[in-house]
């Protein structure tokens, strides 16, 4: 077990005094860690963060070429794995590494064979030449190369509803999109 | 990327080496069948060696699997205990599969093995570390499941350090079906290169290619030493005699609690008509076999006779399951189309299921359980325990996110939670039934490694240091 744990029997002290610590503790999330592989886990969600080398000297600009096309497709194709809440990329210290950090839910590595197979064109298009000894999201290394730079957040917020899943979340934006049209209807 | 799309194979496919690729893998139980499991322990490595070398010439290999007319045969499975109770030195063992590697028992939370289904709860010796060497036997009949039994029994009688600990038998029932009424061994993915399409088929008179089955799924998803679903060869121990046209093994003995899902029928629906409609609708296939997904309204025993049409249905029309209910238990088992727009790829999470009858019927009409232990052996066969088997446990049985059904779970063989929950997609609202009981448990089960003959004869020789 790892994360930030709240239990009434520590002493605990809110930061500000006013705030009456039963408040907090109503909301506080037990992050776990995932039962296989790094990350924490809040409820059904999991973030994903991975640090690693960029190639250089032009690892950073291939990158930077690559980007708009990737962020014009990214929706595509987080949208159909179904999965993923929120994704980021960011270059950092001076271009010499990247920062990959994602939210998603349910399982990763039962997935795994099925993202490799799926989002490769995508995942590589991004990653090749860019990221330091990435072997292609293919490759049978590639588990290996995201489990020697995983690395795991020490405080994370899994959002208000952790058990929702990304289609949970649409179908239940229907829904009440659905009832507000029938409410509308019904007032004339 | 429509996984039932019957795409030619884009080379010509490898033939399968079905000579030495153990008969169990490929063949389907005759019909009608009986059978038999024992588990053997080895407590002396060279006893062992010896009787392994003996039963090796008693397992049937997969050549002509397609003929029913065999009269029996029997396949050997061994345990990851069971290699190194054989004296398989770590560098040979540590090229097996991790899962097979862990043992069922450990694996217990990710597949879903808690509560009444735990490991601790398990018949001895299953969780134990005594299960190595897993014999089964089928036959078309008693006569010759017993002449089977008897040349098994010899090859162990007088040997010291290696014991017979366990015998579960597995008659069919008078009715042909499962304990529940169902017929079952009815989908079953097409092997490439391995020949024929479908035992269904060759049982039918059919030898044509039949609608329904997909297509060919690769070699490599269920045998070792051919290339998978993923382009590439599965991994696989070394040395290559060992590997290479073996495969792994999932092994269960089911305990069906029939009483409770009677009383489950009649407490939520009235006549028998009712009852069987819901039992439909929580299977996916009507007693018959005949698929919800074609006839949703009523059992259809013309179209289950059929071999053209029994299997010939997809999901890709129905995505919320108004015919056949995405939450019931052959959708989730096999979602063919029905999970298109996903990521997900149907074909790496394919297997090759053996199911057969143990323990006497509850007679009709019966509604409380009455102590007496029935239910399925079934094994599992695919060359990767992670992405197949456990997959299939955790993602398709045990969790419902991946049709936004939440934490329900399959309706016949989940382990269930306290108000649990079956959903019935319907115009214009579902039906919920709520606190399922869990109907199915587990009380045993092992990973094994069905070597090539080949592969048993190496293991029966012991020259492991020359590895």
């Amino acid at each position: 077990m790892t994360g930030s744990t709240i239990t009434r029997d520590e002493s605990y002290t809110p930061i500000d005094s006013s705030v009456p610590i039963a408040d907090i503790l109503k909301v506080s999330q037990t992050a776990r860690r995932q039962d296989e592989g790094a990350g924490l886990r809040v409820g059904n969600r999991s973030e994903f963060t991975l640090v690693a080398d960029v190639v250089q000297p032009d690892g950073a600009s291939r990158f930077r070429e690559r980007a708009s096309k990737a962020q014009a497709e990214a929706a595509y194709w987080e949208g159909r794995l179904g999965t993923v809440h929120d994704l980021r990329i960011v270059l950092i210290n001076d271009d010499k590494q990247f920062l990959f950090a994602a939210t998603y839910s349910d399982d990763f590595k039962p997935y795994v064979a099925d993202v490799a197979k799926f989002a490769t064109p995508w995942i590589d298009y991004m990653f090749m030449g860019v990221a330091e000894g990435f072997p292609g999201m293919a490759s049978p290394d590639a588990l290996e190369y995201l489990a020697a730079h995983q690395v795991e957040a020490q405080v994370w917020y899994g959002s208000p509803n952790p058990d929702a899943t990304p289609r949970d979340i649409t179908r239940s934006l229907q829904v009440s999109g659905a009832v507000d049209a029938l409410l509308d209807a019904v007032q004339g | 990327m429509d996984p039932m799309a019957s795409t030619a194979p884009q080379a010509t496919p490898i033939p399968l080496d079905l000579d030495e690729i153990q008969g169990g893998v490929l063949r389907q139980r005759p019909e009608p069948y009986t059978g038999a499991y024992y588990l053997v322990r080895i407590d002396d490595p060279k006893q062992g060696r010896v009787v392994l070398g003996k039963l090796q010439a008693y397992v049937t290999s997969a050549a002509g699997w397609w003929d029913t007319s065999i009269a029996a045969w029997i396949s050997l499975g061994i345990s990851h205990r069971g290699l190194q109770a054989l004296g398989v030195p770590e560098k040979v063992l540590t090229g097996f599969a991790p899962e097979f590697r862990a043992g069922m028992a450990a694996r217990a939370q990710t597949i879903g093995d808690t509560g009444a289904s735990a490991p601790e709860h398990w018949e001895a010796p299953f969780g134990t570390d005594g299960v190595h060497l897993a014999i089964s036997v089928i036959a078309r009949d008693h006569a010759a499941l017993e002449a089977q039994i008897a040349l098994a029994r010899e090859a162990l009688a007088q040997i010291r350090g290696v014991a017979v600990t366990y015998e579960l038998r597995t008659p069919q029932l008078p009715s042909g079906r499962t304990h529940l009424g169902f017929v079952d061994g009815i989908g079953e993915p097409i092997i490439e290169g391995s020949g024929l399409v479908s035992a269904i088929q060759n049982a039918s008179g059919h030898y044509g290619y039949l609608p329904g089955f997909g297509r060919p799924v690769k070699a490599g998803e269920f045998v070792l030493g051919y290339p998978n679903e993923l382009g590439r060869l599965p991994d696989a121990p070394s040395p290559d005699v060992l590997g290479r046209n073996g495969t792994y093994a999932s092994f269960r003995k089911l305990r069906i609690d029939v009483a409770a899902f009677r009383r489950f029928l009649a407490d939520n629906a009235g006549s028998s008509e009712e009852q069987a409609a819901l039992s439909a609708k929580m299977i996916g296939r009507w007693p018959s076999g005949a698929p919800v997904e074609l006839a949703p309204d009523h059992d259809d025993p013309e179209l289950a006779a059929d071999p053209r049409r029994i299997n010939d249905f997809t999901y890709g029309e129905d995505p919320i399951g108004l015919r056949c209910p995405v939450g019931s238990h052959v959708r989730r088992m096999n979602p063919r189309d029905g999970l298109a727009g996903s990521s997900t790829d149907v074909q790496l999470h394919r297997i090759l299921r053996r199911g057969a009858t143990y323990g006497p019927p509850l007679p009709d009409g019966v509604t409380t359980d009455d102590g007496v232990d029935r239910g399925i052996a079934f094994i599992f066969l695919g060359a990767d325990v992670g992405r197949q088997f456990e997959f299939v446990k955790s993602q398709w049985t045990n969790d419902g996110d991946f049709i936004s059904l939440g934490a329900e779970r399959d309706p016949l063989v989940g382990v269930h939670d306290e108000d649990a929950t079956f959903t019935i997609p319907r115009h214009p609202v579902r039906r919920r039934l709520h606190g399922l009981p869990t109907f199915v448990r587990a009380c045993g089960g092992e990973y094994l490694f069905l070597p090539s003959r080949s592969g048993l004869g190496w293991l029966a020789e012991g020259s492991y240091a020359a590895v």
